[in-house]
C-alpha cells in the first residue's frame, strides 16, 4: 500500500512523463495522409496506465496536469480543448476497466478513450465556435481514433512493465 | 492491470465502430441536401455550387481575384476578402435555402438555392 | 506477457484496414475543387479545377497564360510579336515558332479566310474603342493590300513580314490559351478541369461534359442549346461578341480578309469543337467567315465538329455533332434535311 505522499510523487513523475510524451508527439513532423487535428496521443498511454494501476481521480490529476501545461503554453482554449477531451476520455476508460474489466484488452481500452478523446475536444470546440459545422467531421475522427487507439494501445502493453516497475519504486 | 492486447470484445467493438463509420459514409454519398449556392461577381454568376458534393471547393473572385469562398461540408462562407469591414466573413456559414452573404466592396454575393436549374457545365460564347 | 500469433496477425491485418481505410477516407475528403477568375489575355479567365493540389494548379495555369501573352500580345511592347511587327522581322522563341507554324497551316487551309498578317486592318478599324469612327472606303482597300499571310516567312527561328504587314492573333489567342491550360492540367494529378478564356473553352477529364451555347440574340449568360461533348476544346465566334455602332449602323469584329469590312452574311455564330485550342478559336473565325457549305471541308481537314447559328434562327451542326445537341430555346430550330 502506497503513501499518500507516495502517490503524489508518483504522481508528479506520470504527469511529467505524460507532458515529455505530448511534447515528443509534436515534435514529430505532420503525416501528410492525416486529416487536420488528427494527433497520435501518446500521452494518452500514460493516462491508461494511472488509470489502470491507481483509479479514476489519480488518471483525472495527470490529466489536468496536462491541460494546465497547455493553459501556460497555449492559452485559454487550448486548455478547454485539452481538458474536454481528457476528461471524457478519463471517464470513459475508468468506466471500461470497471465494467468490462478482463473482456476488453489494452487495444480496446487504447481505443475507447481516443474515441471519447476524440468527441470531448469536438464537444468543447462546438461550444467554443458555436456552431455545429465541425460534427461532419465526426467520422473522420472515429476512424482515426481507432487507429491511434490500436496504435497506442500496442505501445501501452509494450511499456508496461517498464511502467510497473518504475510504480515499484514508490512502495516501500 | 494485466491483461490481453487484444480480445474478442476489442475485435468486436471496432468492427462495429468501422461499420457505422463506413455506414455513415455510404448514406452520405448516397444523400442529397439538394442545395445549391450561386456566387455573383459584379451582378453577372460566376459560379454554380452544388453543397452536397464530397470535395471542397475554393472559389476566388473579386475585383483582383483576392476574395475566397470555401464551400465545404454543405456550407459555403468568405473566408478571405481584402475589404476592410470583412462583414462578409463575419456573415458566417451559409447553407440553408435562402441563406444569403455579400461582400459590397468586392462586389461579392453568396446566395443560396433549392434547385441548381439543369445549368451546363459550361457557356461557350 | 502471453502473446500469441493469432491475435498479432489479427491485430496487423485490422491496422493495415484501418490505415486504407483512412486513406480512403482522406481521398474521399481531401480532394478539393477550385473556381478561381482571373484577367488576362483581355478576356475573364475562369477555371473550375478538381483534384489534388488544385489551387496550385490554378495559379500555375494563370501564370502560364499571361507569359503566353506577353510573348504573343501585340499590344504589350516587349511581346515577340510586337518586336517582328515594329522590326518586320525577329527571332522567336520555339513556343512561338510552333504556334505561328500552326496559324500559317490554317490561313493557308482556310484560303486566307483568317490570316495573322490582319493587324493594319484590326487597327484601322479598332471596333470596339470608345470613339469608333468608320473607316475611310480607300484606306481600308489600301490597308487590304497588306493582308496576305503568305508574306511572312520563317526560316529557323527568324521570323519575318513584310514592310506594310502587321500580326494580330486575336482570332486564335483565346484557344492558344486554352491549349496552354491543358498542358498544364495534363501533367498533374487532375480529375477534372473546364477552363474557360473569355468563352473559349478547354474541357479536360471527363466524357460527357455539357455545354451551353450563347444565344446570339439573348444576354450574356442565355444558351440556346446544349452540347454534350467528352474531351476537347470549343469555341464561339459570333456578331454580338464586340461591335461598334455608327449612325444607326452596326459593325461587329469579324472582319472579312476578302472584302475588308465586318462579314455579312446570314450567320450569327459558329461554335467549332475538337482537340486543340488554337484550332477551335481559328475555324470559329474561319467558318463564320466562309459560312456553312464552304466550311464543312476545312472542318474535316482538322477533324473538327461545328454549330451554325443562323439569322433565320435555324441551327445547322455537322454529323458528328447530331446527336449530341439539344436546343433549349424554342425560338430556335435544328435545320430539317429536304
Amino acid at each position: 500500500m502506497k503513501t499518500k505522499t507516495q502517490k503524489i510523487a508518483l504522481l508528479g513523475i506520470l504527469g511529467a512523463q505524460a507532458l515529455a510524451l505530448s511534447f515528443l508527439e509534436n515534435l514529430l513532423p505532420a503525416m501528410p495522409f492525416l486529416p487536420p487535428g488528427v494527433k497520435l496521443g501518446l500521452s494518452n498511454i500514460v493516462t491508461m496506465f494511472t488509470a489502470g494501476t491507481m483509479g479514476f481521480f489519480p488518471a483525472l490529476a495527470v490529466t489536468l496536469i496536462k491541460s494546465l501545461f497547455a493553459l501556460l503554453t497555449r492559452g485559454v482554449t487550448a486548455f478547454f480543448m485539452s481538458f474536454g477531451g481528457g476528461f471524457l476520455s478519463t471517464i470513459a476508460m475508468c468506466l471500461m476497466i470497471k465494467f468490462v474489466k478482463e473482456k476488453a484488452g489494452y487495444i480496446g481500452i487504447a481505443v475507447v478513450s481516443s474515441l471519447s478523446h476524440n468527441f470531448g475536444q469536438l464537444i468543447v470546440s462546438i461550444i467554443i465556435t458555436g456552431t455545429t459545422a465541425m460534427i461532419s467531421y465526426a467520422p473522420i475522427l472515429l476512424l482515426s481514433g481507432i487507429v491511434m487507439g490500436i496504435i497506442t494501445g500496442i505501445i501501452l502493453k509494450a511499456v508496461m512493465p517498464l511502467l510497473m516497475k518504475q510504480s515499484k519504486y514508490f512502495t516501500l | 492491470m494485466e491483461r490481453k492486447l487484444i480480445t474478442k470484445f476489442d475485435i468486436f467493438l471496432i468492427s462495429f465502430i468501422v461499420l457505422l463509420t463506413v455506414g455513415y459514409f455510404v448514406f452520405r454519398s448516397f444523400s442529397d441536401n439538394k442545395a445549391f449556392a450561386e456566387i455573383y461577381f459584379d451582378g453577372e454568376i460566376v459560379d454554380t455550387v452544388n453543397l452536397a458534393e464530397k470535395e471542397e471547393k475554393k472559389i476566388i473572385t473579386g475585383e483582383n481575384s483576392s476574395v475566397v469562398i470555401v464551400a465545404k461540408d454543405g456550407k459555403i462562407y468568405f473566408e478571405q476578402s481584402p475589404c476592410p469591414d470583412k462583414v462578409c466573413i463575419k456573415s458566417g456559414k451559409l447553407s440553408k435555402n435562402g441563406d444569403f452573404a455579400s461582400c459590397l466592396p468586392e462586389k461579392v454575393v453568396i446566395k443560396i438555392s433549392g434547385a441548381e436549374g439543369n445549368e451546363p457545365d459550361a457557356i461557350v460564347y | 506477457m502471453k502473446s500469441n500469433k493469432k491475435t498479432t496477425v489479427i491485430v496487423i491485418a485490422l491496422v493495415a484496414a484501418l490505415i486504407i481505410i483512412s486513406v480512403v477516407a482522406d481521398i474521399l475528403t481531401k480532394n478539393q475543387e477550385i473556381q478561381k477568375t482571373d484577367f488576362a489575355m483581355g478576356a475573364v479567365i475562369s477555371q473550375n479545377i478538381k483534384g489534388k493540389d488544385c489551387d496550385t494548379i490554378a495559379e500555375e495555369i494563370i501564370s502560364a497564360i499571361r507569359e503566353r501573352e506577353n510573348a504573343i500580345s501585340w499590344r504589350i511592347e516587349s511581346s515577340e510579336i510586337a518586336e517582328l511587327n515594329e522590326n518586320k522581322t525577329a527571332e522567336v522563341s520555339g513556343k512561338t515558332l510552333e504556334m505561328l507554324k500552326q496559324l500559317l497551316d490554317i490561313c493557308k487551309n482556310s484560303n486566307g479566310a483568317v490570316d495573322l498578317t490582319v493587324g493594319n486592318l484590326t487597327g484601322l478599324w479598332n471596333i470596339g474603342s470608345e470613339n469608333f469612327a468608320l473607316p475611310d472606303e480607300k484606306e481600308i482597300e489600301n490597308t487590304l493590300k497588306s493582308v496576305s499571310w503568305e508574306k511572312v516567312k520563317i526560316k529557323n527561328n527568324i521570323v519575318s513580314i513584310s514592310e506594310n504587314q502587321k500580326i494580330d492573333l486575336g482570332f486564335a489567342g483565346k484557344g492558344i490559351a486554352c491549349d496552354d491550360a491543358k498542358e498544364i492540367l495534363k501533367k498533374n494529378r487532375i480529375s477534372e478541369a473546364i477552363i474557360n478564356v473569355g468563352g473559349s473553352l478547354c474541357l479536360y477529364g471527363k466524357d460527357e461534359f455539357t455545354v451551353g451555347i450563347r444565344d446570339p440574340l439573348g444576354d450574356v449568360s442565355d444558351y440556346m442549346a446544349v452540347l454534350t461533348v467528352g474531351e476537347g476544346f470549343i469555341s464561339t465566334s459570333g456578331n454580338y461578341e464586340r461591335f461598334s455602332e455608327y449612325q444607326g449602323e452596326k459593325y461587329h469584329h469579324i472582319l472579312s480578309t476578302e472584302t475588308g469590312y465586318p462579314v455579312k452574311n446570314n450567320l450569327l455564330s459558329v461554335t467549332v469543337f475538337c482537340s486543340s485550342g488554337l484550332f477551335s478559336d481559328a475555324l470559329s473565325t474561319a467558318c463564320y467567315c466562309l459560312g456553312y457549305e464552304e466550311s464543312l471541308s476545312l472542318l474535316e481537314k482538322y477533324d473538327a465538329q461545328a454549330v451554325f447559328i443562323f439569322d433565320t434562327n435555324e441551327v445547322r451542326v455537322t454529323d458528328g455533332l447530331k446527336d449530341k445537341i439539344k436546343i433549349e430555346n424554342d425560338e430556335f430550330e435544328l435545320w430539317k434535311e429536304n
